[in-house]
């Protein structure tokens, strides 16, 4: 079924709010959160089997 | 990762100042974390919000925003300061190492040590360990701010220690004064009399 592009618009607006709501959210958690300068320990634990 | 640290021990230093570094390392220090870095990157998405919140209010009310002092793009230079402060913090901690035993049974390199970053001793090993681990958070922090402000086109990359240099320019009649950006880790670490 198609729909109109006029109400179609308004969707489309609220999804991008929607999304940029949960973008900077995530990017709030990772500032709280993250531990910066923390070695990736499953990349090292990968190539000390490939080492093995 | 250990707990010794130079960059939350610089931070405190610098909120007593009153420059906008010293007004950032204060809002740092208030910020509610329990690593420096992260509370630096929760001071830069405060500023950030404070800033969206301005402009709509802006658009909505036809009144333009106020100019803010404290940008979140001043956070760049801000990590920067800390990473630089935190050489010349090692460099004293190396340089009380390296003072001559009077043999009256006191060492202050030790809390000296202590004080300026947590670490166990002033030897050199140790405090270049503390120093790089230092550089890899706020580089990595760096990298990260970089990446969410992409709309800036002069980014740089966070040196373990930037200064700047003062270059004279004569061409003919004129002359020119130009500062340009020098790493100088080596002699940053140098002794002052060396």
């Amino acid at each position: 079924m198609c729909m109109d592009i006029n109400d179609v618009l308004p969707i489309l607006d609220e999804k991008a709010l929607e999304l940029a709501e949960q973008g900077d959210a995530k990017v709030t958690e990772h500032a709280a959160t993250h531990i910066f300068g923390a070695k990736d320990k499953t990349v090292t634990k990968i190539k000390v089997k490939k080492a093995a | 990762m250990n707990n010794s640290t130079f960059i939350s021990e610089v931070v405190t230093n610098m909120s007593a100042k009153t420059n906008r570094n010293g007004k950032i390392a204060q809002m740092v220090d208030s910020a509610d974390a329990p690593l420096t870095a992260n509370r630096i990157a929760i001071v830069w998405d405060q500023l950030s919000k404070k800033r969206k919140a301005a402009s709509k209010e802006a658009v909505v009310t036809g009144i333009p925003a106020k100019e803010m002092l404290e940008k979140p793009e001043h956070i760049l230079s801000f990590i920067q300061q800390v990473m630089n402060s935190s050489c010349w913090a090692a460099r004293r901690v190396i340089n009380s190492g390296k003072q001559t035993d009077l043999a009256n049974g006191l060492d202050f390199s030790q809390s000296v040590a202590e004080q300026a970053g947590n670490i166990e001793s002033a030897h050199i090993k140790d405090v270049e360990c503390t120093l790089m681990d230092d550089f890899q958070i706020l580089n990595e922090l760096h990298s990260w701010l970089c990446g969410q402000m992409n709309y800036m086109t002069d980014l740089t990359h966070c040196s373990c220690s930037l200064r700047k240099k003062k270059l004279l320019k004569v061409s003919g009649n004129t002359r020119t004064c130009v500062w340009i950006s020098t790493m100088c880790f080596q002699s940053s670490m140098r002794k002052p009399s060396s």
